[in-house]
């Protein structure tokens, strides 16, 4: 979604952009005075003038609105319970700013798109949330971008065996487990163990990518359902979406879901995309 | 001389109803078969919820502004005594046909 909006905000005249759900600022690129609680305000009171407009025949349902205002202009389009605003100059033409925005709402349509499953975009972005879940989740968290391996940190001897088909793929022990995995310890989360399984340091994830804790954990997961070659098949889906383990744009995790689960026998579909909710 | 409102239903495909009124709802001329005076009344009640939001987005007040809903599009330019309201059927990206009717009036 922050891919979205700084797309969005290199359209020439724009100012700012965010995305709310229900009034509430789930993105944004904007910048001062133009803060989000600020439209928060303005989609407050852009709501009760839609109580008035929906008295004209056509009008009522969900809308898009063009403000043009003598320094400034305000853009919102509504999909659904979710609403992209934009802030634009007065200069903005309207045709530039127009594909843009039909750009954007693509994007964000496509974001919102049900996986199969109930789940919603914002459940989407708890999953690929940062913050570690309880201790006794097979949860891998994540490694911060500053740590390096300590030379005495080696693998711990009670790591199971490592099937000779993973091996031969290059996944390390520390990457991908078959078998009821032991709950790894941050120590035991090597660096090196990161680079063994995408050919690439796991800290080099910025904040609009989705994170190599995450990236593994779907791969745990969709191994549970099929264990020929999990990571290739994550690996070949997020090829597919125009992504690289490295560099995965939150924006297409749905998309991701939804093409891994293709991958599966229709009546798993629903428990993976569960499973990997959790 | 005013801007014909039959000349403004000729901005883009598909217009076909337009109103011009004070900015008491007060109707001065309208084409097309509808309600004109529902649509200037309405309008003129969104308005009012509109004049706030340029104060406080730093903006000034409004030039002109269109929204679209599930089967219809409104499209309203200012004028200095007066407005003209444009309807036609629902756009996704109603900010071109506004940009041509905010050059188009007055």
């Amino acid at each position: 979604m922050d891919e979205l909006l700084a797309r969005l905000c290199e359209v020439p005249g724009v100012l700012g952009a965010a995305v709310f759900q229900n009034l509430k600022c789930l993105a944004h690129r904007l910048t001062p005075p133009h803060e989000p609680v600020l439209l928060e305000e303005v989609l407050n009171q852009l709501s009760r003038m839609g109580d008035a407009l929906e008295s004209l025949e056509g009008l009522g349902g969900n809308r898009t609105l063009f403000l043009r205002f003598q320094d400034g202009q305000l853009i919102v389009c509504h999909l659904g319970e979710t609403c992209l605003v934009v802030l634009a100059s007065v200069k903005a033409q309207a045709a530039v700013l127009s594909v843009g925005l039909n750009v954007a709402q693509l994007k964000l349509e496509r974001m919102m798109m049900p996986t199969g499953s109930p789940m919603s975009m914002s459940s989407v972005m708890v999953a690929t949330s940062p913050v570690p879940p309880p201790a006794s989740s097979n949860y891998v968290p994540p490694m911060p971008s500053s740590m390096q391996m300590p030379s005495s940190m080696q693998m711990p001897s009670s790591m199971p065996p490592m099937p000779s088909s993973m091996q031969s793929a290059g996944i390390s022990s520390a990457g991908l487990r078959s078998e009821p995995p032991p709950i790894p310890s941050l120590p035991s989360q090597s660096a090196e163990s990161s680079m063994n399984m995408f050919g690439s340091s796991g800290s080099v994830l910025g904040g609009d990518s989705v994170g190599m804790s995450t990236i593994r954990h779907l791969i745990r997961v969709f191994g549970e359902f099929d264990e020929q070659d999990p990571q290739g098949k994550v690996r070949q889906a997020i090829a597919k979406l125009g992504g690289s383990p490295t560099h995965f744009p939150k924006s297409h995790y749905p998309a991701l879901l939804q093409e891994l689960a293709s991958m599966l026998p229709a009546r798993l579909r629903k428990d993976f995309q569960a499973r990997v909710a959790e | 001389m005013a801007t014909e409102l039959k000349d403004l239903l000729r901005i883009a495909p598909g217009l076909d109803r337009a109103v011009e009124a004070e900015y008491d709802g007060l109707v001065i001329r309208m084409q097309g078969g509808f309600d004109g005076e529902s649509a200037a009344a309405v309008t003129v009640l969104a308005e009012n919820y509109l004049s706030e939001l340029g104060d406080m987005l730093g903006f000034g007040s409004v030039s002109a502004w269109a929204t679209s809903g599930e089967s219809s599009c409104i499209y309203v330019a200012h004028g200095a005594r007066s407005f003209v309201a444009v309807m036609g059927p629902a756009n996704r990206s109603p900010g071109r046909v506004l940009e041509r009717l905010a050059s188009s009036w007055n």
